[in-house]
């Protein structure tokens, strides 16, 4: 084959992309957005957080060890195990893989970077910040302590009175608004950044596996957002979407919280998997065994993941249809991850399995997940779960599937591609690090199996000394530490050799197949090589080599700054050149100020709340100016004659599809709020409205509608101006735009005044709370866009805004259209419903 | 941008097809069995059947329906270059797999639901 470019490269080109793509110096590296770096802070970060939970949980061993133990009480217990639950699944299991997918996916695709690195960076920020302060609060006494899933009433004003759950809800609400940010980026990511030739059917199993987690993150973050939303407004503001005695329902926060939850599972297992299908067949130097049903595998989890929500309330009598179908829909989710399994194992048996850490990681994992997931059939079955509900069999249980199927898959990880960013660990420890663990995991947990047949219960403080459960409590302990003892040897083994950011790297130390194992920098790859198979290092001879001294791709830096090529999703084919933005400070200060918005709100500091708010706005703001680049510059050649255009709009742009990616998020909010209306309609259809709340007139909604419709109108006219392009369409387009936002606010505001008038309070009932819990979410979206309007505007005025450089405006718009689209469902909803029902 | 690229989006909804059909019939068995027992209808009965059981019937049959014609559409091996590509040939063949891995869960989601009492 013949390459596209020739060699000897001009002197200089590699300079001029190594000084392009340098990484800011000393304490500046904060300000860095690329994603090896990014993506080393975010996995460090999620390491330290896990290391924080497990310290958590040693005191909670500690208490346990023994009968009538006196070491912590039972407040603080109750704080323990909330935290520690909230913290290893909210700031360790989700992040930490989102993290490892920051840091290797360019790297697995041959891109420079992720499409938004500043996206990348803010959510990284955003979570570090917000997810240590939330930390500090065990030691202020005022940790959460209802669970690792609130339940209300439990975490209700009424038995939680004071600010913990607040923290719990903005804090951990806030940290999945940062999870969606990384998930919009790991989609179009994985869709648009790729190697040119990595179509679909050459595509790695861990990107399928982000693909598909992703696309999870943005079906069920939402519900948990919703539910944490609504409850903080029920805790502040007094609205009782969960009060049965105002009409709301306490099962609700519990579909809610399912629907998210037990996705979950699979959203942190999934990942974890798809590291699992990279590390197999590289360690057994064969390919894996039946990719395509792997994928389908992959794809099926996904979905049949959600159909699972009610599982966890099989104790809660709901109707016993519901519930056998959600027990079968329980034992269907197990099919597709035996598919895996057997495609690991005979991967394992085909090759020649060398057993290295990351192996006998591995192998860790295999038993310890199997034997989590026949505890978790066992589970599934009704009669079974009314038994151990509650005990510790069900935490032996859940120990066994997230240690099995995360954490060891995750020190796999570690080991497998720790020379990719620094050196390859010591093998000598890291066989001791496997032993510990292993060793201790199962002393710890399978232990807790027997403790939990005897009955003892989950989540007590201590217990008495005639119940027959002293040894093993005590054996569960000593594994505990046991578990401990391994972490701290890899910690040891980790600053001992671990030291990243250094250009030099052992190389391919596995032999492995796949693209990050290319020599990189900073850059990545210094050219983009062509693909032609799922394992082009071990397909496509002198690979390396040839990449290496810029015979592939891009080899430079044509257009001066940082930059990547955009693919098409399917094939893989290059469509244009994306300039990227390098290192900025705007996103690291919206971060600390979004943290700072929702944590001062939490301790009520309401108007430096506000400040911090505004700030972060700002920030955002000043961060995006310049992220939609000059389109004249002339198209560039990348070799092979290939020439790329470097601007692009529409549906081939990456910002096109995080947009629609962006409105998924929306609808799937939005959904869950439907959802939320009419299952507090189910439960009050005698009264809704209830008395005293009628419906308003017809007018209101009616004229609401009319606004709507006319804002939208105008944003669609305004478009058309600004296509004549030449400026002669400027002041208009401007004009409109400008008019558009009372047309806006108008239409929400009609629709609130109208339920105000007809007597709907929302604090008065449930009725009342979902129907302002809608004008929350539209209020979200107004707000946007009373400030992206202007925005759009003032980028028109500064000449960065016209006929052709118009990804600004094409995003407004979109975000208008949808706003409009949702109101409008909404309206009709509110309104015509109860009248159609009534 | 070469003429045999797909839509992407429209190609990525037709390879998750046969998974979003299953999650539209379960989203509705799941809202019938709901409503039925909230108001009280559940032991219904129509001509024999119980309304319930005829419901999700219903639903079930539609589901298979679409799934076929996804399976069928998948089959259709496209012309000239998208014929031969095998990113495209990958597409297809998964939209197929997906279709009958969608039938196996349609399926499963509906025994329980027809042979089981509703709101026992
Ligand atoms: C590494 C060693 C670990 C130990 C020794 C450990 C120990 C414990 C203990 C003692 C409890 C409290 C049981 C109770 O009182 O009911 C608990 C609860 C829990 N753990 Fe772990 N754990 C470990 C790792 C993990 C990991 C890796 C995760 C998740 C990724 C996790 C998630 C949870 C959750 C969700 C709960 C339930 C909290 C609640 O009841 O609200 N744990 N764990």
């Amino acid at each position: 084959m013949r390459l596209p470019n020739a060699t000897p490269r001009p002197p200089g080109e590699l300079a001029e992309l190594e000084r392009i793509w340098d990484r800011p110096r000393g304490w500046r590296i904060i300000s860095a957005v690329n994603n090896n770096i990014i993506g080393i802070f975010y996995v460090g970060t999620a390491l330290l957080f896990f290391v924080l939970a497990g310290i958590l949980a040693l005191v909670m061993r500690t208490q346990l060890a023994v009968p009538n133990g006196g070491f912590v009480g039972h407040d603080l217990y109750n704080q323990l195990f909330t935290m520690h639950g909230t913290v290893m699944m909210f700031l360790f299991a989700v992040p930490v893989v989102e993290a490892l997918g920051v840091y290797l996916l360019p790297n697995l695709q041959a891109a420079r970077d992720l499409p938004f690195p500043r996206l990348s960076a803010y959510a990284f920020w955003a979570y570090f910040v917000g997810g240590l302060v939330f930390f500090t609060s065990i030691f202020f006494d005022v940790a959460p302590r209802a669970g690792w899933f609130m339940y209300p009433p439990l975490s209700s004003t009424e038995y939680e009175p004071g600010i913990s759950a607040d923290f719990w809800l903005l804090g951990i609400g806030f940290i999945e608004i940062s999870a969606i940010a990384g998930a919009v980026e790991i989609v179009v990511g994985v869709l648009k950044t790729r190697a040119p030739g990595q179509g679909l059917d050459k595509l790695p199993v861990y990107s399928w596996a982000m693909l598909v987690f992703a696309a999870m993150i943005i079906f069920a973050f939402p519900a948990v957002i919703l539910c944490t939303l609504l409850l903080e407004l029920e805790r502040a503001f007094d609205w009782p979407f969960f009060i049965a005695e105002r009409g709301g329902d306490p099962l609700l926060w519990q579909h809610l919280f399912w629907f998210f939850g037990h996705p979950e599972v699979y959203i942190i297992f999934l990942p974890a998997a798809g590291m699992v299908s990279m590390i197999v067949p590289s360690m057994a130097q064969s390919p894996l065994v039946g990719y395509r049903l792997v994928v389908l595998a992959i794809l099926g989890t996904g979905f049949l993941s959600f159909g699972l929500w009610v599982h966890h309330m099989f104790t809660t009598g709901l109707p016993e249809l519901s519930l056998s179908f959600f027990s079968a829909a329980s034992m269907a989710v197990s099919i597709p991850s035996g598919i895996q399994v057997f495609a690991w194992i005979a991967t394992i048996a085909r090759g020649k399995m060398r057993l290295h850490t990351p192996a006998l990681f591995i192998l860790g994992f295999l038993f310890i997940f199997t034997l989590g997931g026949l505890t978790g059939v066992m589970v599934a079955m009704m009669p079974f779960d009314w038994q151990v509900h509650d005990t510790y069999f069900v935490v032996a249980h859940f120990h066994y599937v997230l240690i099995g199927g995360m954490v060891f898959p995750l020190f796999a990880a570690f080991y497998y591609w720790a020379p990719t960013a620094s050196v390859r660990m010591s093998e000598t420890i890291g066989r001791w690090v496997f032993a510990l663990i292993f060793v201790g995991v199962n002393v710890t947990f399978f232990t807790m199996h027997i403790t939990g047949l005897r009955g003892m219960p989950r989540r007590v403080w201590t217990y008495p000394d005639d119940l027959g459960w002293n040894t093993l409590n005590a054996v569960s302990t000593g594994g505990a530490f046991v578990i401990a003892a391994g972490v701290a040897l890899f910690l040891f083994d980790l600053a001992r050799r671990f030291r990243p950011f250094r250009t030099e790297q052992p190389g391919n130390v596995w032999n492995a197949g796949t693209l990050e194992w290319l020599p990189s920098g900073n850059y990545q790859t210094r050219s983009v090589p062509i693909v032609t198979s799922r394992e082009p290092l071990w397909d496509q001879p002198n690979l390396a080599e040839d990449v290496k001294e810029g015979r592939y791709y891009l080899p430079g830096a044509p257009t001066g700054g940082r930059e990547t090529i955009v693919t098409s999703p399917i094939r893989a084919e290059p469509q244009y050149l994306l300039r990227i933005p390098g290192p900025a400070w705007s996103p690291v200060l919206a971060a600390i100020f979004t943290a700072g918005f929702f944590l001062l709100l939490t301790v009520k500091l309401v108007p430096l709340s506000v400040l911090s708010g505004v700030l972060a706005v700002a920030f955002v703001l000043v961060w995006v100016w310049d992220t939609d680049p000059d389109p004249d510059h002339p198209p560039v050649a990348i070799g092979g004659g290939i020439v790329l255009p470097v601007y692009a709009t529409g549906p081939v742009s990456h910002a096109w599809w995080a947009m629609v990616v962006l409105m998924l998020v929306g609808g799937s909010l939005f959904a869950c709020t439907v959802f939320s209306y009419l299952f507090l309609w189910l439960g009050n259809a005698e009264a809704w409205p209830p008395p005293g709340a009628g419906l308003p007139h017809p007018a209101w909604p009616a004229g609401a509608v009319l606004l709507y419709l006319a804002g939208a109108g105008a944003v669609l006219l305004a478009g058309s101006f600004l296509a004549r392009g030449g400026g002669a369409g400027n002041w208009p387009f401007r004009i409109l735009l400008v008019l558009a936002v009372p047309l806006l606010v108008a239409a929400f505001g009609a629709d609130l005044l109208g339920l105000w008038r007809a007597g709907v309070r929302p604090s008065e009932t449930s009725y009342g709370a979902i129907v302002f819990g809608f004008a929350v979410i539209q209020g979200l979206y107004v707000a946007a866009l009373v400030v992206m309007a202007p925005y759009t505007v003032a980028r028109s005025f500064a000449g960065l805004l016209d006929a052709r450089r118009r990804v600004t405006f094409d995003n407004t718009r979109m975000l208008w259209l949808y706003a409009v689209a949702q109101g409008l469902i909404a309206l009709a909803l509110v309104h015509l419903f109860p009248r159609l029902v009534g | 941008m070469s003429r045999a690229e797909m839509p992407a989006g429209r190609a990525l909804v037709f390879m998750a097809g046969g998974l979003i059909v299953w999650a539209c019939q379960f989203g509705l068995v799941y809202a019938i069995n709901t409503h039925a027992c909230s108001f009280g209808w559940g032991s219904a009965r129509i001509g024999g059947a119980g309304l319930v059981q005829l419901l999700v019937g219903v639903v079930t049959a539609v589901a298979l329906a679409a799934l076929l014609v996804l399976f069928l559409a998948s089959l259709s091996r496209g012309e000239g270059e998208a014929r031969r590509d095998p990113a495209i040939r990958f597409v297809r063949g998964m939209a197929a797999a997906v279709a009958m891995f969608g039938a196996l869960a349609v399926a499963w989601t509906a025994v329980p639901a027809l042979v089981s009492m509703p709101c026992a």
